[in-house]
């Protein structure tokens, strides 16, 4: 068989062309409808969250947690290798380990620090999905996962400096002590986060543990609006944020 | 030539069951991964990537090595690695598909893989691994099979 | 030609075993079309009914990704309806059961989306079991580590 480089080639555009030139499955579907965004959202340029640690006291027993856990279906597995947690508490020393001096005094530093997802302004989870299962929302800055698009390679958890993510390293159904119908529950394999409720934003309602919390720790408002009152707490009060240096920008700030 | 791979002696056949019972029981391994999810692998919140991954990385290394071979052949007609040439090649294959294998077993959502070519994403290492690697197992392919075909007619090498 | 026989043999068993679908259709028992559960006084769905039939995933399709990764919520359908793109209120507010209309007609044609591996099907008789399973001992420390109620 005698092949000319000039033949072969010529062949080889006319296959790809050929390739290219078939329509992709479903292709051909277009909506009838047309789609909107909810008219009770709650909107802003970017969601933040202060956290006022002078405020938080044990004795609620974790209720923002709680309600965080039950509204998003999180399960509790006992092993704590396994656990997946949105919202979840540490010591100071954890939460902000550059900054441990070793005589760290205040109560608000003996206290635990309550972490969730930072919903950074320049996500290193993001950068890392090699499907765009994790990104970043343009218009609010909430850093959202796509269940439905995750392949659970875990790289993002590799990423996030916070570790804010969690892997469903077994089936969570069976852990979970009752279902909220209203909001999917996760499948084994997929890698999930606390996602600042943005299932509850767009139908008008504040997040889970900002409206449970009756001590006011919890404020969440438009970071980019001067006038809010998260902006307010934070031109007045001293805060600081976790891993700063790393330049992730987190959106979660903490008063002390 | 596959055929000559159908041919050999007794100890050759033993050697083929013993790793093919070496498949088997990776097989079954994976699958009851696939049922029971990744905890079954002892990788948790604070171990996300384990064995898998280290041996992805080092088997795709022992393939990029292979470049330091194939290179000053195909490319600067360096003729005293040409008897190595196909040996390196099939080595690249085989890295390349256990390097693979190795990807495709760690994910948690395996039927899900082809999220990643489908979903195009330029600024993730992962999206790389996955999209140029079959490729670079392609070429590996072609190359060493038309190599070794060429080699078992006794014909010249078809580069340089 | 080497091994005739084999060879001959092989392309018929291939043959016979790659067109199965097409000649079982003929040879095996042709199954009744099951029937669904309807939602009752409802002449539509979201839109028309074949619409439906045929095109119910690739709408649910749009909607899922309209939510998700668009932060839209309302489907205006074309004839002006407005409905909450949500598969538990919009649709299992209407269809109330999984098992007597979703599965019925996924079995009968063979498909299994994995819908209800994450969402919550109106019958879910897997959620309270293997309560045993999970240690309910709350101590300050499971507490704080995040366990629900």
């Amino acid at each position: 068989m005698t092949l000319s480089r000039r033949k072969f080639l010529k062949t080889t555009a006319a296959a790809a062309l050929t390739a290219m030139a078939i329509p992709k499955a479903g292709q051909g579907f277009e909506l009838e409808g047309r789609m909107s965004p909810g008219p009770k959202a709650l909107k802003a340029k970017r969601w933040g969250m202060v956290v006022d640690m002078r405020r938080c006291k044990d004795d609620c027993a974790g209720a923002c947690i709680k309600a965080c856990h039950a509204v998003h279906n999180v399960p509790y597995i006992p092993q704590a290798e396994h656990q997946v947690m949105w919202l979840f508490l540490e010591p100071y020393e954890n939460a902000f380990p550059e900054q441990s001096r070793g005589l760290t005094a205040g109560t608000a530093i003996k206290q635990k620090f309550l972490l969730m997802c930072n919903h950074c302004e320049d996500p290193p989870c993001v950068r890392a999905c090699p499907t765009q299962a994790t990104f970043k929302r343009q218009d609010d800055g909430i850093v959202m996962m796509d269940y439905h698009r995750c392949i659970g390679c875990r790289f993002c958890m590799a990423a996030c400096p916070y570790g804010s993510r969690s892997f469903n390293f077994r089936d969570p159904r069976p852990f979970i002590s009752s279902i909220n119908p209203g909001y999917p529950t996760r499948r084994k394999g997929v890698v999930e986060k606390c996602n600042f409720c943005q299932e509850r934003l767009e139908i008008g309602q504040m997040p889970a543990c900002v409206e449970v919390c009756k001590e006011g720790v919890l404020t969440f408002r438009d970071l980019r609006d001067p006038d809010s009152t998260v902006s307010k707490i934070l031109a007045k009060h001293p805060h600081m944020r976790r891993k700063p240096d790393l330049g992730t920008g987190p959106s979660v700030y903490y008063v002390l | 030539m596959i055929e000559k791979a159908l041919h050999g002696g007794k100890s050759y056949w033993t050697w083929v069951s013993l790793l093919a019972t070496g498949i088997g029981i990776g097989l079954l391994a994976y699958l009851y991964q696939l049922q029971e999810g990744l905890w079954v692998t002892g990788m948790s919140r604070n171990v996300s990537w384990g064995f898998y991954i280290s041996q992805f990385t080092f088997l795709v290394g022992v393939a990029a090595s292979v470049l330091m071979v194939v290179l000053p052949l195909y490319l600067h007609n360096f003729r005293a690695f040409g008897p190595i040439a196909v040996l390196t090649q099939f080595l690249a294959v085989g890295v390349l598909l256990m390097s693979l294998l190795f990807i495709f077993s760690d994910v948690g959502m395996p039927m899900r893989i082809l999220n990643v070519p489908l979903n195009p994403t330029p600024w993730s290492m992962l999206f790389y691994d996955t999209v140029f690697l079959p490729g670079f197992l392609v070429l590996n392919l072609i190359i060493g099979w038309t190599v070794l075909g060429a080699e078992k007619r006794g014909s010249r090498l078809p580069v340089g | 030609m080497f091994n005739r026989g084999w060879v001959i043999g092989g392309i018929i068993a291939f043959v016979a075993a790659a067109g199965f679908p097409f000649y079982w259709h003929v040879l095996g028992r042709h199954e009744p079309f099951p029937e669904l559960e309807r939602p009752k006084g409802e002449k539509s769905c979201v839109e028309g009914v074949a619409y439906m039939r045929t095109d119910h995933m690739r709408l649910l399709h749009a909607w899922r990704t309209a939510v998700v990764r668009d932060d839209l919520l309302i489907y205006t359908a074309s004839n002006g309806k407005r409905f909450e793109m949500n598969l538990h209120k919009t649709c299992m507010g209407c269809h109330q059961s999984r098992d007597r209309f979703c599965t019925r007609c996924h079995d009968y044609n063979d498909v299994s989306p994995p819908c209800w591996d994450c969402h919550v099907a109106p019958e879910v008789p897997e959620v309270r079991v293997q309560q045993s399973e999970i240690s309910r001992k709350e101590t300050s420390d499971d507490m704080q580590k995040g366990s629900p109620s």
